[in-house]
C-alpha cells in the first residue's frame, strides 16, 4: 500500500522504500517498506536508535548504499521532474548529487581528505555542477564561508581539516553540501561528535540555512531533542519501520504509539528534575531476525498474541498524524 | 555527613612536545589547575564539563590511576598516593570504576564469570568452587537474569546494554564503597539509556554506594547527582547542590552550557545565552578568567585578575567576579 501522508506540494516522495543487506550471516531487512515525504522547505527529522534503518534510508536516497546492500524495492520521487531516483543510471545520479540532493555526514573528519585544503574542497563540490573558473570558484566558496560564520574565511581557505575544530569540519562540510543550491539537504547526525556549545551554534546554523535558502532539510538524528529544535515533522523508526509520523507537535504532546510514548518518558530531562525514569526493557531487536508482527511487541507492554502475527500498517489517527500500531484505538481512547 | 573524598589542590600538567624543522619546543597542557572539592558518603556527585576540560582527567588521578603534578587525594582520610604498597592494596578494592564503552573494557577472550571474578581472584577473595555462586548472585543483582544463561557468553555475544551491566557487576564485586562512573550511558541508546540509569539507582538505594559520576550529559547529571561541579578549561568554576546549580546557576558557563543543551518541548523563544568565538586551547590559556574571552559579562578585571571559587550563598561555590546574584 501506498501511502501519500496527506501532504501536499511533496518535493521528496518515499514510498515502500525496502533496502536488504545481503551478508554471510543472513538478510538483514534495516529498511522495510518505509513511506514518508518532505515538503518543499520543510524540516522533516527521520528519529530512531541503532539499527532503526535512519541512516541506511538515508544513504538510498543518495543512493549510496555500500555493498552488500541493495534497495530491492520502492520508489524515491524527486518531484521537481526529476522521478524515480531508484532506477537513475549512476551517471545520471551523478549529476543528482550535490546540485539537487546533498547530504552532510556525521563525523566530519572522515568525510574530508586531509591532505587537501578545506577551501580546495568546496570549490571542487562547485566546479563539478558549474562551469565556473577557478578563480570564481575561489569567491564563491570564501563568501560561502562567510555565510556559515566561520570567521576569517580568506585564512581557512587554506586551512587543512586538521588544522580546525570540530564545530568548523563540520561547517565546512555544511558548506560544501550547499555550495550548488540543492533543494534538499540530507544531515545525518550533523553535531553528534560534537560538545553542547558548538552543537547548538551548528543547529542555530542549519536553521538560518534553511531559511535562507529554502532549501528543505531531512535531519537524521538519534535525539529527540535536537528533532525537537529543528523540525516541523519527525518520523520515528524503529528497527527498519516506521512507527509513528506526525508534526512535532503531535509526536512530542499526543504521541500516539506506545514506543515514541515509552521513549519519550525514559529520557532524563535537563530542564525539570525527573525522579523515576519509565524504562523499555529488553534490547534492540536485530534486524537478521526481526521479530514477528509488529517489531516492537516482544518489549512493547501492550503486546498482544496479534501484535505477534500482524504486521501494522501506518494508520490515520489525525489530520497529518500516522501510527503503526494494531491496538491503537484499546491504548490511546 | 562524613566526607569520603577529598581533593585537594589538584594539579595535573602535561608536557608536549612540538617537533618542526627548526627544533622542538615544550609546551605545557594544563589539564586541571588547582582543583578541589569533597564527596560525602553517600552523595552522588556530578563532574560536568566539555571535552578537554579535565574531567577524566581528574577521575583518572581520584582513581590513582596517574600521578598529579601536585596535590592529594584522600580516601577516609588517606593520602592514596603516600600509601605505601600494602595499604594500597587494602585501599584499592573500596574503589571501583565504571567505564563508557563496555566492549572496548571487557577482555574479549573472557567469559562473563571470569570477568565478573577476576577482582575476587586478584584479591584473593574467593575460591574456585564459589566462583560461579558469586558470579551468578551478582549477574541477578545487574539484572542479568537468569545468570545462567549469562555466565559462559562472551563480550561479543552481548547486546550493549548488557555489556554495562556486565562491567557493573565487575565494579560491584569487591563490595566497593565509592564508584567512579565514567560516562557510564553516552554510548548506549536511548531505550537501553534509562534501563542502565534506573539500575544505578536502584544499587546505591540498595548498598548506599557513593558515586562519583563525569559526564558531559546535563541530563544524565541531573537526573542522577545530589552534588554538581561545573568545570572549564581545567578549572572548577561552580559547585553546589545539583537542583541549585541546574535552577539558579551562577557562572555565565554553566548559564551557556544550559541554555545550549536542546530539550524536548522548548520553544524558540527562549532566551539563550550565546557565546562568541571558539574555546581556548589548555595550552595557550587566556590571562584572568579562562573565560573571559568567550564570556558576555565580561569587564576589565576578568583578564587580569584570576577569580577565585567562593561562597555566594548556602553551600553555592562560584568562580566567577560576577555572577547572576551580583550581576545587575
Amino acid at each position: 500500500m501506498v501511502i501519500l501522508l496527506d501532504n501536499d506540494n511533496p518535493l521528496l516522495r518515499v514510498e515502500n522504500l525496502t533496502t536488504y543487506f545481503f551478508s554471510g550471516e543472513g538478510t538483514a531487512k534495516a529498511v522495510d517498506n518505509v513511506s514518508f515525504s518532505v515538503k518543499e522547505g520543510e524540516t522533516v527529522g527521520l528519529v530512531g536508535e541503532s539499527g532503526s534503518g535512519k541512516t541506511v534510508t538515508a544513504f538510498s536516497i543518495m543512493r549510496l548504499v555500500p555493498p552488500p546492500g541493495k534497495i530491492v524495492g520502492g520508489h524515491i520521487v524527486l518531484d521537481d521532474g526529476t522521478g524515480d531516483l531508484v532506477v537513475k543510471p549512476e551517471e545520471e545520479m551523478m549529476k543528482i548529487r550535490g546540485a539537487k540532493i546533498s547530504m552532510c555526514f556525521q563525523d566530519p573528519f572522515t568525510y574530508l581528505n586531509p591532505l587537501t585544503t578545506v577551501g580546495k574542497q568546496i570549490a571542487e563540490a562547485i566546479t563539478l555542477h558549474r562551469e565556473i573558473t577557478s578563480e570564481d570558484a575561489k569567491n564563491d566558496v570564501i563568501s560561502l564561508m562567510k555565510s556559515l560564520a566561520i570567521q576569517s574565511p580568506e585564512e581557512r581557505y587554506d586551512a587543512y581539516p586538521h588544522q580546525l575544530s570540530g564545530g568548523m569540519r563540520q561547517r565546512i562540510l555544511l558548506a560544501m553540501a550547499i555550495s550548488c543550491g540543492p533543494k534538499l539537504l540530507i544531515a545525518d547526525e550533523p553535531t553528534t561528535a560534537l560538545d553542547v556549545i558548538a552543537q547548538d551554534e551548528i543547529l542555530s546554523l542549519l536553521k538560518e540555512i534553511k531559511n535562507k535558502l529554502g532549501v528543505a532539510l531531512l535531519l537524521i538524528t538519534h535525539d529527540l531533542a535536537i528533532a525537537s529544535r529543528l523540525c516541523d515533522r519527525i518520523v520515528i523508526m524503529y528497527a527498519g519501520k516506521v512507527m509513528e509520523v506526525g508534526s512535532a507537535r503531535h509526536i512530542f504532546r499526543e504521541p500516539k504509539h506506545p514506543y515514541t510514548s515509552a521513549l519519550l518518558e525514559s529520557l532524563p530531562r535537563v530542564r525539570h528534575k525527573v525522579i523515576e525514569l519509565k524504562t523499555i526493557e529488553g534490547a534492540l531487536p536485530s534486524v537478521i531476525n526481526p521479530p514477528t508482527g509488529c517489531r516492537f511487541h516482544p518489549r512493547c507492554p501492550f503486546a498482544t498474541e496479534t501484535c505477534k502475527k500482524e504486521i501494522p500498517e501506518l494508520v490515520k489517527v489525525a489530520e497529518g498524524h500516522y501510527s503503526a500500531c494494531l491496538r491503537i484505538n484499546e491504548i490511546y481512547q | 555527613m562524613t566526607t569520603l573524598l577529598k581533593v585537594s589542590q589538584l594539579t595535573k600538567h602535561y608536557t608536549v612536545q612540538k617537533r618542526s624543522l627548526f627544533g622542538s619546543s615544550r609546551k605545557v597542557v594544563h589539564a586541571a589547575d588547582d582543583v578541589t572539592f569533597e564527596i560525602n558518603e553517600g552523595e552522588t556527585f556530578g563532574l560536568v564539563g566539555e571535552t578537554g576540560c579535565g574531567k577524566t582527567t581528574i577521575a583518572k588521578i581520584v582513581a590513582g590511576l596517574i600521578q598529579p603534578t601536585s596535590g592529594h587525594i584522600y580516601f577516609s582520610g588517606d593520602d592514596i598516593f603516600s600509601l605505601n604498597k600494602d595499604d594500597f592494596r587494602k585501599f584499592r578494592p573500596k574503589m571501583q570504576l565504571i567505564f563508557q564503552d563496555p566492549y572496548a573494557s571487557l577482555n574479549p577472550r573472557q567469559t562473563t564469570e571470569d570477568i565478573i571474578t577476576m577482582p575476587l581472584r586478584a584479591n584473593h577473595l574467593v575460591e574456585k568452587r564459589d566462583e560461579e555462586e558469586k558470579a551468578s548472585a551478582l549477574l541477578e543483582k545487574v539484572g542479568l537474569s537468569p545468570a545462567s544463561n549469562f555466565l559462559r557468553k562472551y563480550p561479543h555475544e552481548l547486546s550493549s546494554g548488557q555489556r554495562q551491566r556486565v562491567g557493573i557487576a565487575r565494579a560491584l564485586a569487591l563490595n566497593p564503597k565509592f564508584i567512579i562512573a565514567d560516562e557510564p550511558v553516552s554510548a548506549l541508546d536511548a531505550s537501553i539509556k534509562s534501563q542502565i540509569l534506573t539500575l544505578l539507582q536502584k544499587l546505591k538505594k540498595e548498598s548506599g554506594v557513593t558515586y562519583f559520576v563525569i559526564s558531559h550529559d546535563l541530563a544524565t547529571i541531573r537526573y542522577l547527582c545530589t552534588t554538581v561541579a561545573v568545570m572549564h578549561l581545567g578549572k572548577l568554576v561552580e559547585l553546589s547542590d545539583s537542583e541549585d546549580i541546574f535552577n539558579f546557576p551562577e557562572h555565565p558557563y554553566t548559564q551557556a552550557l544550559l541554555s545550549a543543551t536542546p530539550e524536548i518541548g522548548d520553544s524558540e523563544n527562549d532566551q539563550k545565552l550565546r557565546l562568541e568565538g571558539e574555546l581556548p586551547s589548555p595550552i595557550n590559556l587566556p590571562t584572568g578568567c579562562r573565560f573571559h574571552t568567550r564570556c558576555p559579562f565580561a569587564q576589565p578585571k576578568c583578564t587580569s585578575e584570576e577569580p577565585q571559587l567562593r561562597q555566594t550563598r548556602m553551600r553555592h561555590f562560584v568562580a566567577c567576579h560576577f555572577p547572576t546574584s551580583e550581576r545587575n
